[in-house]
């Protein structure tokens, strides 16, 4: 029988996404962030009272 | 020796799924974890608390976040991830459901507590193990690289989202809709599920304290975990700063917006980038030059003209060498140790990451105070990020003798 960290030295696990889910990511993906741009775009004076929340956004 | 074992349901799906349902899991902790600092002009408000119990509670739920991704990291080495991701869940819905109903100070720093525990089982550190494990040595740091990229995603969409429905739904409802949230991450667990399955030999039976003396014995883990809390300095001084620095240069409030928005994107490039960068880099050549990279934003934001194209540009290039240092660190370690206790060790890393973040934080503020400049940080950040550079160079990228030395 195969292991877990047999499987995974081996590559013999499938791997690839199917094309159907990675397009379906990508546009979920996609959709998400052109319309977190948007919000920030059109909401730029309000999030500016947030600024301090907002700097804290991208640490990690 | 071999150990054969069931498979556990992780070890039977496929890696994309895993990377998929870990990803989702990550994104939407992060992106919780990230707009908790919204709530404090509301709360502190409403609940007429003034704003230290709230900044506490953040700031324990960032500690707890810290030292729990060591702990849950190791369960999760032992027990399997999904079990770990489930109670981190609930930990986050308790934590949420507290906030939304605290009366007290006290309430907001036992939300913390529970926040910071649910952050430590579903963040990036608990599921590099999982996904390490998962994915075949070429494609690991490219897996964890979605990791990370996913974490950027959730943290990018979910601050306007949620600032948004604060405004039409109201604060309390909204921390609701959060919690519901939430909920979502139970079942992606269920691919991540199952005690992790030993492999061959002395690689995957090596106990928790011979993991942990292997570590800390090791001189290339201990140069990289100093090297992460660089990583930490720099991130959190510039994110958080970055504002009041724009706004001391007389500019708009509105260019450090866009240029934290620059950087959140362009993060998701760089670390797609050095998920790929395995291929014709070395890893610790590779975070050699991120470090070194950053030194030259920082060399021009001492001695560029600050205007707003000098500042989004420099954050733009910023974010290509932002969090883009996670998938080859967090590679490093299985290179060095296997991936038998990855999520434990890298947890240790993440570790001095977030000690780093406070050290930077706390020294900005006090600097800051006593020149009324931010010219010494910048410096210091120059001298960190050199030192950072140095010291991952001469890190041996290849696994210890009991490794190497164990059959194929």
């Amino acid at each position: 029988m195969e292991t877990h960290s047999q499987l995974g030295q081996t590559g013999k696990r499938r791997e690839a996404m199917p094309a159907a889910v990675r397009r379906a990511v990508f546009a979920g993906v996609g959709l998400a962030l052109a319309a977190a741009l948007y919000l920030i775009a059109v909401r730029g004076d309000a999030l500016l009272v947030d600024l301090s929340a907002l700097g804290r956004i991208f640490c990690f | 020796m071999q150990k054969h074992a069931p498979p556990a349901p992780a070890a039977v799906r496929p890696l994309w799924v895993i990377v998929l349902s870990a990803g989702l899991i990550v994104a939407i902790a992060m992106g919780l974890r990230q707009v908790m600092g919204l709530y404090l002009p509301p709360m502190t408000k409403e609940l007429g608390i003034g704003r230290e119990p709230f900044s506490n509670a953040m700031a324990i739920a960032n500690l707890i976040w810290g030292i729990g991704a060591v702990f849950a990291g190791m369960i999760a080495d032992r027990q399997g991830a999904g079990r770990v991701v489930v109670g981190g869940t609930l930990a986050t819905m308790a934590g949420l459901y507290l906030m939304y109903s605290a009366q007290s100070g006290f309430d907001l720093m036992i939300s913390g507590v529970l926040l910071g525990i649910g952050v430590s089982g579903t963040g990036v550190p608990c599921l590099v193990g999982a996904v390490g494990r998962a994915a075949p040595p070429d494609k690991r740091t490219a897996a964890i690289a979605s990791l990370g990229m996913a974490s950027g995603i959730g943290g990018f969409v979910a601050f306007p989202y949620t600032h948004l429905l604060m405004e039409y739904a109201g604060w309390k409802a909204s921390l609701l809709v959060l919690l519901a949230t939430t909920a979502v991450v139970m079942p992606l667990a269920w691919p991540l599920a199952g005690k992790p399955n030993a492999g061959a030999g002395m690689i995957d039976t090596q106990s928790l304290g011979g993991a942990i003396k292997e570590a800390f014995t090791h001189p290339s883990y201990l140069l990289l975990v100093a090297g992460f809390y660089v990583c930490g300095f720099h991130v959190a001084f510039y994110g958080v700063h970055l504002p009041a620095f724009v706004a001391d240069n007389g500019l708009d409030g509105g260019v450090a917006v866009a240029a934290l928005t620059m950087v959140g994107l362009a993060n998701l490039a760089g670390t797609y980038i050095a998920g790929q960068s395995g291929r014709w880099i070395e890893k610790r050549r590779g975070l050699s030059l991120i470090y070194f990279g950053r030194c030259f934003v920082f060399l021009g934001l001492l001695f560029l003209p600050i205007t707003p194209v000098t500042i989004i540009t420099l954050s733009t290039v910023l974010g290509f060498l932002w969090l883009s240092t996670v998938p080859l660190t967090s590679s490093l370690v299985a290179t060095f140790f296997g991936t038998r206790w990855m999520s434990m060790l890298f947890g240790v890393v993440f570790l001095s990451h977030q000690v780093g973040s406070f050290t930077g934080l706390w020294m900005a503020g006090y600097l800051y105070d006593q020149t009324k400049s931010y010219d010494a940080m910048w410096w210091i950040s120059i001298a960190l990020g050199l030192f950072a550079a140095a010291i991952h160079w001469p890190i041996k990228e290849r696994p210890v003798a009991r490794l190497a030395a164990a059959p194929a």
